[in-house]
């Protein structure tokens, strides 16, 4: 269709202003995407220190990064991150989804507070959540002396393995909502007649949802996946102010940890960084994809 | 009976998550309309007290109207500017399919794999050649750049997913390409255009690790900055913070109860049938 458009019109519109459409976007993503990229790619293999000479130094930032412990515990966090925020937030919210969709009456407004989380900035939630897990009068510590069970309050915030895993929950707490709109989009645009064919052949509801309504969510899965996996692997501002990264460094994230380089004046070194971090990140991505893309095949 | 007790179930369950989703927003109200001095103390189980305090003390003391005014403008254009420059470009995109729409929509889609923190040293850089550091016009372009992909991406699919045949007919009555986009095909977006904005707006409003970075001038702090100065001084005053949060986060609810009619809409076609 799109070819006979072209045809039909080609003589007058050979030079038409829908040629150059894109224009806009092609020249800033290029400006501002692509060639900053470019060069960072290349001032990995400096030593720049933002401002000096700059000198090629070959792969010596990388090999410095293998042995910064700071880096690695970095890198440790940002997987933790990646890993259990990607697979937390979206089987909560399929879960989510299922339960909204399961045929309730009165959710409507229910899914909206579901999803009033996702619009809150994640650096005031942090701080909210802070206080609530706060050891001098936090909510929960309150709470528990006023039930006389204060002796099951801990520091979460205080013991570095705990804390990451309440920088993840506060993650999958916040970004639930906003999955949970996809897949529940997903499962509103299954088309009514199959499912109920699928009950006349005498299908329960698990089986429903096992052989009809999961491999129909794949398109849903596959942006939820992707874009879970980017957000948690770059997860900042509810680090700062969480944690702000500590206690000590044990929390931080790699991108906390390219930006914290990148202030001190480390500017070849966080771009080093910042391509492992990019690396890291592609893989689980590219991993997703391909997966998805067979799974569609094979549906 | 089992039913109806499966019913119930599902109902406490739906009541549960509500709650766990609330819990955060009821202990900003406490705190924001609490006077500082009945939060010494454990005071969150109480109805507060009612006070405006906080928000006045808020609003005069930080300047908290002015990081209104730059947030609302550089939101406000930073989106018209995501709807106009992606909704041009995915109709070149989803219509006229060539190499150039092929690597660029290829790369857009790539480039959402990559966090934008990779690029921040050599982007600092170029801002400071294009003397864009702290200003708003600057933030604007970064905004409207690092949205772009997504916006491309789910506009692309919306628009593959409209028949072309009406685009064809205003085409053979007359119609330039460019004039069947804005005249007929725009106003077939409107349930992908509010998703965009919607999305984008709520973004860039809470958007702050770009901002720490490209505005230092406190004459142009967004809402996340100026907030996060409470918390950055020597004693952190949660009653201040709480209160500057809860006057900025209206702009984002009110977005998102005017616009959720059609967000489930948009994102269907734009996210889902992709």
């Amino acid at each position: 269709m799109v070819r006979r458009v072209h045809r039909s019109k080609s003589y007058r519109d050979r030079f038409g202003l829908h040629q150059v459409m894109m224009l806009p976007a092609v020249v800033l993503f290029c400006t501002f995407f692509m060639v900053p990229f470019v060069q960072g790619i290349y001032m990995a293999f400096t030593n720049w220190n933002g401002y000096a000479r700059m000198d090629f130094i070959g792969l010596e930032n990388f090999a410095y990064f293998f042995r910064d412990d700071r880096a690695i515990t970095a890198v440790t966090n940002t997987l933790c991150y990646g890993v259990l925020g990607t697979l937390l937030v979206n089987v909560v919210g399929i879960l989510y989804a299922l339960l909204m969709d399961s045929g309730l009456r009165g959710v409507g407004s229910m899914r909206t507070f579901l999803y009033f989380p996702s619009i809150i900035s994640p650096l005031i939630m942090g701080y909210i959540w802070k206080f609530i897990l706060s050891s001098e009068n936090g909510v929960i510590l309150d709470t528990l002396q006023r039930l006389g069970l204060s002796g099951l309050y801990r520091d979460w915030l205080g013991n570095p393995s705990q804390a990451v895993l309440v920088i993840v929950l506060v993650y999958v707490w916040q970004n639930v909502g906003g999955n949970m709109i996809i897949y529940l989009a997903g499962l509103q645009s299954i088309d009514e007649q199959m499912l109920e064919s699928a009950r006349m052949d005498g299908a329960n509801s698990p089986q429903l949802l096992w052989y009809i309504k999961l491999p129909l969510l794949t398109a849903a899965l596959r942006i939820n996946v992707i874009t879970s996996i980017i957000g948690s692997m770059s997860i900042f501002d509810i680090i700062v102010s969480l944690t702000n990264g500590g206690p000590g460094y044990f929390t931080e994230s790699l991108s906390q940890f390219i930006y914290r380089q990148s202030t001190a004046g480390q500017a070849g070194y966080s771009a080093a960084v910042a391509m492992i971090l990019f690396g890291i990140i592609l893989v689980p991505v590219a991993l997703a994809f391909m997966a998805m893309r067979k799974m569609y095949v094979e549906n | 009976m089992q039913k109806k007790v499966w019913t119930l179930v599902r109902y406490l369950l739906a009541l549960l998550i509500t709650l766990i989703a609330l819990v955060p927003f009821i202990v900003l109200l406490q705190m924001a309309l609490n006077l500082p001095s009945s939060m010494v103390g454990k005071t969150i189980w109480r109805i507060p007290d009612f006070t405006t305090q906080n928000i006045v003390t808020a609003w005069t003391k930080s300047k908290l109207g002015q990081a209104m005014v730059n947030s609302v403008i550089i939101t406000g254009v930073s989106v018209t500017g995501i709807v106009l420059v992606a909704s041009s470009a995915a109709y070149q995109i989803a219509r006229f399919r060539s190499r150039a729409t092929f690597v660029f929509s290829n790369l857009l889609v790539f480039s959402m794999a990559i966090p934008s923190i990779v690029s921040t040293v050599p982007l600092y850089l170029l801002m400071r050649g294009l003397s864009a550091i702290n200003t708003r016009w600057g933030m604007i372009l970064l905004n409207i750049t690092f949205n772009l992909p997504f916006a491309v991406f789910l506009m692309t699919n919306f628009i593959r997913g409209i028949n072309v045949s009406m685009e064809e007919a205003a085409i053979i009555d007359g119609c330039t390409c460019f004039s069947a986009f804005y005249r007929v095909l725009l106003p077939m977006l409107k349930p992908i255009v509010t998703t965009v904005i919607l999305l984008n707006a709520v973004s860039i409003w809470n958007e702050y690790g770009r901002s720490v970075f490209f505005l230092q001038k406190s004459k142009l702090y967004t809402v996340p900055l100026r907030i996060s100065m409470f918390m950055q001084q020597y004693t952190a005053s949660w009653e201040l913070m709480a209160a500057g949060a809860l006057v900025g986060m209206l702009p984002p609810v009110v977005i998102f109860l005017s616009f959720q009619k059609y967000f489930i809409k948009g994102m269907t076609a734009g996210a889902v049938k992709g």
